[in-house]
């Protein structure tokens, strides 16, 4: 080995976090209909509970027609995943619903955590328009935003939502048969803002899937405290994530490789309706290679 | 075992296989890149590299069994966005001696490696961009000049041509040594 092959072998490698990164990425630009949808669901009202199974974790409820004031709190066992997305579909059910009209755009407004950057996605609510991202430009334009199109995508629009069952049962035959494929188009439509009926019916649809469990406790990126429901397929878990208090949809985490740590792929945040989008960025994407 | 070419295909319907291309060959493109930017840039560019490629899986040949020209030659033009980042490090190398991705500094080798590094890395940065590709493919990529130029998108000639005037380059520059054999040239 001569001076300059010594050179190039002895390269310090990527560490583990880089590499997990690199990997996580890929894993979320391998599902290409995340990244256009990132939404946030409003919070509902109140539910009842039905207890069974499982792992058993205890949150304050809020009773129903809690609304704006304070309620009194009460004590729940939660036993399973039937049992929470139950509530949260309950409560979803019951939120008040947007109607924008076509021409608009649906705003989400993401804060940033981690690895995962902050930013404002801008979604055409008949589908028709591109849908744009404004957030943190790429290396090397580091510290500036860039404002660049995520195409135009009528079957995530909420036009297109509008078009499905809201009947669990009817819902689930619009589905992939396969519960893998079924989890992972309902986990990516949660991300967007739903009809709050739709909503409630896809949280019901992802119960009856064998492969969803309670997992109890989860820290939340505020400080609060969550509870995790996840899909196990093919030995790597991705776990949705609800407020305790609440049950509203708070993001999801993954597992990159089996067994391992859980990592956030995305958070939601508010959510409101606009007329514009800011102009975007010339030349802030690389050009294909 | 499947051939990339296997997973890629694949991959255009569970997309999730990709990520196995990715555990088998990102640390090549890595330290590919490594070696051209430094390895912050590398771990940016790795991750960009594999994003690109998945983007771009439904235009792969699948004749291509071994997928590595096809990425290294992606990471090639994401490299390429970077060059006065490139010529930057090279200096920096030849200016200070001190070469930041070397793996083990605690190495009692390293102390004369980096001193090579000086004279190479001067060298390096005195070649043209497409010179640099040829010969670093060469060497940190391991791939045959038909290899590069499917990588790079260009005619074997031009691999050879690009090859045959950087290694004169870099011999000019080293007193003689060529860089791809070590052996002294007159």
């Amino acid at each position: 080995v001569n001076d300059f092959e010594m050179m190039c072998r002895n390269v310090r490698p990527p560490t583990d976090a880089a590499l997990a990164a690199g990997r996580r990425r890929l894993l979320a630009g391998a599902r290409p209909r995340r990244y256009a949808r990132r939404p946030a669901w409003l919070l509902a009202t109140a539910a009842t509970v039905t207890a069974t199974a499982a792992v058993a974790t205890t949150v304050a409820l809020l009773p129903a027609g809690g609304g704006h004031h304070q309620p009194d709190l009460q004590k729940v066992t939660l036993t399973s995943a039937t049992q929470v997305l139950g509530l949260a579909a309950a409560k979803a059910s019951q939120t008040a619903d947007l109607h924008p009209r076509g021409d608009q755009y649906i705003e989400f407004s993401q804060p940033g955590f981690g690895k995962l950057p902050g930013g404002h996605r801008y979604l055409s609510v008949d589908g028709t328009r591109e849908n744009i991202f404004s957030g943190p430009c790429p290396r090397p334009r580091s510290g500036k935003t860039c404002t660049s199109s995520l195409g135009r995508d009528y079957h995530h629009s909420l036009f297109y939502y509008r078009t499905l069952p809201i009947d669990p049962a009817a819902l689930r035959r619009t589905l992939p048969a396969d519960d893998h494929r079924a989890w992972k188009a309902v986990t990516d439509d949660l991300l967007d803002y739903l009809p709050p009926k739709l909503r409630a019916a896809m949280l019901n649809v992802l119960a009856a899937l064998p492969a969803t469990h309670l997992d109890g406790t989860v820290p939340l990126p505020t400080g609060g405290e969550g509870i995790g429901i996840s899909g196990s397929f093919q030995g790597l878990t991705e776990q949705l994530v609800f407020d305790k208090k609440t049950f509203q949809f708070v993001g999801d985490r993954a597992q990159e490789r089996p067994g391992g740590p859980f990592v956030w792929e995305d958070l939601t945040g508010t959510i409101s309706v606009t007329d514009t989008v800011p102009p975007k960025t010339p030349d802030n994407e690389p050009k294909p290679a | 075992v499947l051939t990339d070419a296997e997973l890629i295909e694949r991959s255009r319907t569970e997309a999730e296989e990709f990520a196995r291309l990715y555990d088998r060959h990102a640390l090549a493109i890595h330290r590919y890149v490594a070696r051209r930017l430094g390895t912050d840039l590398a771990d940016d560019l790795m991750a960009e590299t594999f994003l690109r490629a998945f983007r771009q899986r439904h235009r792969y040949d699948p004749v291509h069994r071994d997928a590595r020209p096809w990425l290294y030659g992606i990471a090639t033009n994401l490299v390429s966005r970077h060059r006065r980042s490139e010529l930057r490090f090279w200096r920096a190398i030849a200016r200070t001696g001190v070469d930041p991705v070397v793996e083990s500094p605690a190495d009692r080798v390293v102390d004369r490696v980096t001193a090579s590094h000086t004279g190479l890395a001067a060298a390096l940065a005195g070649l043209n961009g497409g010179q640099r590709d040829v010969l670093l493919l060469t060497a940190a990529g391991g791939l045959s000049p038909a290899e590069i130029a499917t990588a790079l998108g260009v005619a074997p000639g031009t691999v050879h041509s690009r090859l045959s005037r950087a290694r004169k380059k870099m011999r000019d520059a080293l007193g003689g040594v060529d860089p791809l054999t070590g052996t002294e040239h007159q």
